[in-house]
């Protein structure tokens, strides 16, 4: 049995020492790991949430502009669920806008403001309405760009994302040449 | 120099549910909200106030063809000119889910042509 005078004592206690430290930051790290990776997937989910909405809209404004106007309630109703959809698209970026970082968001802003033009733009809610294919596919085509945007902001968030870019990259170059 | 300031509120004073583009198409038009509200208050410049502030809050979502009309018709139909955007004549929101729309009237007045 190692007494406190022994040094064989003072090794057991620095090798405990060790593995505590050693079990402290592992567990550190896991938390931290599991905290970003539930962060990003909760994250990922209001993207996904986000891009179906504008979807969603996108393929009810593109059946909207390629019809004209018609009497009844049909056009109200398409009317009253495209002005839907832009609500629950405003609401799903507002959740998103502050996580990403302002050189993503811009374009998102701007990709949000030609899909809502494409929506509910033009001649939208006129009893005299043609068929406009301007906007059956530039509502289509907005979506298209709001989720390549949405998904690089994301892409964006990921710490030391850039540092791995460019080292893929770099790599890439080396096999190549 | 004084910079005084006359307020319109949607909600307040117009719809909390805009409508579409056109009087004849139904109820608070873009057309009915900028011949009937923001003409007349745009023609009171100078008298009593230098700038006229739209406030969007309460509204509960707009139609891009109630904002072409309302705000890009003034200069269509030469009331103000592209200038006067930003300066005597603003659209202000403090709700976030609204800020869009202030963003859309500024690409509506920036396409818009005399």
């Amino acid at each position: 049995m190692p007494t406190p005078d022994d040094p064989k004592a003072l090794f057991d206690v620095w090798d405990v020492m060790k593995l505590a430290i050693g079990t402290a930051i592992g567990t550190i790290a896991t938390l931290i790991h599991q905290n970003f990776k539930y962060r990003f997937e909760e994250l990922s989910d209001r993207c996904d949430d986000l891009c179906r909405t504008a979807s969603n809209a996108a393929d009810l404004a593109s059946d909207y502009w390629l019809s004209e106007a018609s009497e009844g309630n049909g056009d109200k109703l398409i009317e009253a669920r495209l002005r839907g959809y832009q609500s629950r698209i405003m609401g799903h970026w507002v959740n998103l806008e502050d996580r990403f970082l302002e050189k993503d968001a811009t374009p998102i802003r701007r990709a949000n403001v030609r899909l809502f033009d494409a929506l509910t733009g033009g001649e939208f809610g006129s009893s005299g309405r043609k068929v406009d294919l301007f906007r059956a596919a530039e509502a289509q085509d907005a979506t298209a760009e709001l989720e390549v945007l949405l998904r690089r902001a994301l892409r964006n968030t990921i710490p030391l994302r850039s540092i791995g870019t460019i080292t893929a990259q770099r790599l890439k170059g080396w096999s190549r040449d | 120099m004084e910079n005084r300031v006359h307020a319109i509120n949607i909600a307040d004073e117009f719809a909390v549910y805009p409508g579409g583009r056109y009087r004849k198409d139904g109820p608070f038009s873009g057309e009915e909200f900028r011949d009937d509200l923001l003409v007349p208050v745009l023609k009171g410049l100078g008298k009593g106030y230098d700038r006229v502030i739209v406030i969007l809050d309460g509204v509960k979502g707009f139609a891009g063809s109630f904002l072409d009309e309302a705000f890009a018709g003034l200069i269509r139909k030469g009331v103000i000119d592209k200038a006067a955007f930003g300066d005597k004549l603003l659209i202000e929101t403090s709700d976030k889910r609204l800020s869009i729309y202030v963003d859309l009237v500024k690409e509506y007045v920036r396409d818009a042509h005399a």
